[in-house]
């Protein structure tokens, strides 16, 4: 038998090389081979797999096109500032029946403590009620002469008495309000309702939900909202950070004060999205625990049944390397295959949702990378226990399929209590 | 497998021959002639529920090169234990082995997988023959594991298939073979990387009576022609007449060793 000599003999190339041979030539087929012998398992482990991506995959792409809807219906205000804050509203001396919260109020007080804020370049008192329209219910602002004048108007101009308002532009198209035209705004006082007449002189552009209408401060005052200063426009300097500034604003004033960022509510339903603990993050972290947990599960049943195959592995001179690319591979394989039917399955359900409702959905290529390396994550956490199990039992107990303890040299295996593995 | 009474001296199980040799260097260096394969003092204890229970108590082995030896004894006598504490299946509780000057209490498990990889070829009872792998690629396993070419490993495992005259059933799956065909692929993968020596665990136990005589005699024609060191555990003393070395072994201890004189 000469050729026993040659078992020495190794084949070419570096270590590197040798090392993907190995793994290429040798465990990714030991692999797929073990993933074939338990078509239905992995079958089923795939498909858990692929409901958790296709969760994903959904969830993510309706948040995708349901913010790139809000964000596209909003434009900024046009207003020279960069926050608007209102602050106690409900407060003795402030004003009743306006935004929600209490406290201290007071122009000199507000705009002064915003004044001395370090990312502060200007804050101007200015008063914040609700107004009724027949356009439905918005923020009734009022501003500084010097102020408003500093607006840009799409048409018209500010307005000079006490008795003229501004509008945004696609409240006035809503309500079919032209320049001139006279409206009614009405504030509700604790059940009473104060109404006045206004004339549109302008219209500015500006249609996120706290646009509203604009007026002299001084106008506000038979409303019920004057002539106390219940809020600022804040001016941050050039560099500063807005949701700093109004972290800041909002540490000063605790609950009583309502800091709002001109692009408001795209910002509120990115952060809502990016929240950790928003349903939809949620609903995706349980699908992908669950599936997780199944197909740990299912992996660990693997090892266990074929606990003499490992052991021979072993025998042979498997190392611990070795093992763990081999529970990897089997686990990459299935997830591979369930993130790939995932993907068809998104694809169905898509096409099917937007036939049948009017939902939209936008899946990018990040969303589906994201899908992709959770997936393969979720995989290689599951494949880790039995790896590790395999890698701690000695190749005798392997062969005579012998109870596995995760600590097999301590107290842990001879205790027993837990049953073992 | 029996308990050991704490307080009696390792020395009263102790034959004058086994005292010499544990007091043997076990990092003393290999020279050629030496035993190429040491059991010093071994004793496996393992615990049922809280009592110890020595499988193996103090026992002492050496194998020299090309030797065919044959561990037999009783069942539950420790023979299966000590093989395996031998092929570094196992650690010992007490004591050490050393494989051509190697202790293995210096080797980690990687480096114990190394080693058997490398130097210890594995034949099992239940044959063990991977279900997933063809009967050439069962022999080709232990070759790919420590990187040979893929065209020498093909050659050589033809080479041993039909060694132990399996080369017409290399593409079958061990479901397709006898358990006597399956021994001898067994036989042709412990051969693989050309192991110092081939540890037999029962190979005849779960075959007929004429199979196992063939796997024998295949054993004892492999040691002949190639030099090939074995030490074969089996409760058959029939087997006795092939063999080099006779140990028997009861009670976790070795109680007498027959050699044949040339």
């Amino acid at each position: 038998m000469s050729a026993m000599a040659a078992a020495g003999e190794r084949a070419p190339g570096g270590r590197l090389v040798a090392s993907w041979r190995r793994v290429a030539g040798l465990i990714l087929p030991l692999s797929w081979r073990g993933v074939r012998r338990r078509k239905a398992g992995a079958a089923l482990t795939a498909l858990s797999l692929a409901l958790g991506v296709a969760t994903f995959l959904l969830f993510g792409g309706y948040f995708a096109a349901t913010r790139q809807a809000v964000e596209g219906r909003i434009e900024p205000l046009a207003l020279p500032a960069d926050l608007v804050v209102a602050v106690g509203v409900d407060s003795p001396g402030g004003v009743p029946g306006g935004l929600p919260g209490g406290g201290p109020a007071g122009a000199p007080s507000i705009v002064q403590t915003l004044n001395r804020l370090p990312d502060v370049k200007t804050a101007t008192g200015m008063v914040v009620g609700t107004a009724y329209t027949s356009v439905g219910r918005r923020r009734i602002i009022g501003l500084d002469e010097k102020v408003l004048g500093g607006l840009k108007l799409g048409a018209g101009a500010p307005p000079m008495t006490a008795g003229e308002v501004l509008l945004p532009q696609t409240l006035a198209a809503a309500g079919g309000i032209k320049v001139g035209s006279q409206i009614t705004i009405a504030t509700d006082m604790g059940g009473v309702w104060r109404e006045q007449k206004f004339s549109v002189s302008g219209l500015y552009q500006g249609d996120d939900f706290f646009s509203g209408p604009l007026a002299r401060r001084e106008a506000l005052a038979p409303l019920g909202l004057g002539p106390v200063d219940n809020a600022a426009l804040v001016e941050a300097y050039p560099g500063s950070s807005r949701p700093g500034v109004a972290s800041q604003i909002r540490s000063l004033y605790r609950d009583s004060a309502d800091v709002l960022i001109p692009e408001f509510p795209a910002s509120l339903a990115g952060s809502w999205l990016g929240q950790a603990f928003s349903p939809g993050n949620v609903a995706v972290f349980m699908v992908f625990t669950f599936s997780g947990l199944g197909v740990m599960n299912v992996l660990l049943l693997s090892f266990l049944q074929r606990k003499r195959q490992m052991g021979v592995f072993k025998a042979l001179g498997m190392d611990d390397s070795d093992l763990k690319q081999l529970f990897f591979g089997e686990g990459l394989y299935v997830a591979a295959a369930g993130a790939a039917l995932g993907m068809v399955l998104t694809a169905v359900l898509v096409a099917l949702l937007g036939r049948l409702t009017s939902v939209r959905f936008i899946i990018s290529g990040w969303l589906a990378a994201w899908a992709l390396v959770l997936s393969f994550a979720v995989f290689a956490l599951a494949a880790w226990l039995p790896a590790v199990l395999c890698q701690r039992a000695s190749v005798s107990v392997l062969l005579q399929n012998k109870r596995i303890y995760l600590d097999p040299k301590t107290s842990c295996a001879e205790c027993g209590r837990c049953g073992g593995f | 497998m029996s308990q050991l009474p704490r307080d009696v001296p390792a020395s009263h199980y102790q034959s004058a021959a086994q005292r010499r040799l544990q007091r043997t260097r076990v990092d003393a260096p290999y020279r050629p002639g030496d035993p190429i394969l040491r059991g010093l003092n071994l004793t496996k204890r393992f615990l049922m529920g809280t009592a110890p229970v020595y499988a193996v108590r103090q026992t002492t082995l050496e194998i020299k090169p090309g030797e065919f030896v044959l561990v037999v004894g009783p069942s539950g006598c420790g023979k299966t234990t000590l093989l395996n504490l031998l092929g570094g299946l196992d650690r010992p509780t007490f004591g050490e082995v050393v494989l051509e000057g190697q202790p293995y209490s210096k080797l980690d498990e990687n480096g114990l997988a190394r080693l058997r990889r490398n130097k210890v070829g594995f034949v099992f009872q239940f044959f063990n023959l991977l279900t997933d792998l063809t009967a050439e690629e069962n022999v080709m396993l232990p070759m790919q594991l420590v990187g040979l070419s893929p065209a020498k490993t093909r050659a050589r495992a033809a080479e041993l298939l039909a060694a132990v005259g399996m080369a017409e059933r290399a593409a079958h799956s061990p479901f397709e073979l006898s358990g006597g065909e399956q021994q001898r692929i067994a036989v042709a993968r412990a051969l693989a990387n050309s192991p110092t020596v081939v540890l037999a665990d029962e190979p005849t136990g779960n075959l007929d009576r004429k199979s196992g005589t063939e796997i024998i005699g295949l054993f004892r024609r492999l040691n002949r022609e190639f030099h090939q060191t074995f030490v074969v555990v089996s409760h058959d003393l029939s087997f006795t007449e092939h063999a080099d070395r006779v140990v028997h072994m009861e009670d976790g201890q070795i109680v007498k060793v027959e050699a044949k004189t040339a």
